[in-house]
């Protein structure tokens, strides 16, 4: 799934390191994230939209998965 | 236990004492006169358990040394957050296909020696194996 989090996370100057601690994932998991080679569970996927202050929705594009 | 295994203090009190354990185990053997038998495996034992602590806490010491506190936390917490247990749990099921495909393999393999001990048992287990995977899906497809 595409995801905007790349970009989100450049644009509030926040290093992988800080977002991993902020969302107890390792920093691995926030590289995999940002390639979209793994998709977070509903549960992360809440806590970045908390911490990013916006819907789901705008942070995964899940256009692909619907086609 | 992954809490406790991140503090230094503790992998340190670890390694010192298996190598206590392995020491005293060690030389309570080499006291011992021959024909103490049961004393000797008790020694034995107290050393092979202070020589896992030891060598655990040791490789786990140098561990983090090499990686760095924050390096070595990172890693820990890739093993256990949310992609860390997918991962293992994906490793876990080609590990479990593994083993089945190994069973067949033993089992064909004891059918062609003419085992028939082996290649029952090969067959028992197999059954056994179909059967555990599909009492755990009804558990699990109820739970979920």
């Amino acid at each position: 799934m595409k995801n905007r989090l790349e970009q989100l996370r450049k644009e509030r100057g926040v290093r992988q390191e800080d977002l991993a601690q902020v969302l107890g994932v390792s920093r691995q998991t926030v590289i995999s994230l940002e390639k979209g080679k793994y998709n977070p569970s509903l549960a992360l996927a809440f806590r970045l939209a908390r911490y990013f202050c916006l819907p789901i929705e705008e942070i995964f594009d899940d256009t692909d998965e619907r086609a | 236990m992954k809490t406790k295994l991140n503090n230094k203090k503790i992998l340190l009190a670890m390694a010192v004492t298996g190598l206590v354990l392995m020491g005293a185990g060690a030389l309570w053997g080499y006291m011992l006169p021959e024909e103490a038998h049961l004393q000797s495996r008790i020694a034995g034992f107290i050393s092979g358990i202070g020589s896992s602590l030891g060598i655990i806490g040791f490789v786990l010491l140098l561990r983090r040394a090499r990686l760095g506190e924050e390096k070595a936390r990172d890693q820990d917490l890739a093993m256990t957050d949310e992609r860390g247990l997918a991962v293992a749990y994906r490793a876990q099921s080609a590990a479990a296909i593994a083993a089945v495909f190994a069973l067949v393999a033993i089992t064909v393999l004891a059918l062609v020696r003419g085992d028939m001990l082996y290649a029952g048992t090969g067959s028992f287990l197999m059954c056994g194996v179909a059967v555990v995977k599909l009492v755990a899906w009804h558990v699990y497809n109820k739970r979920m």
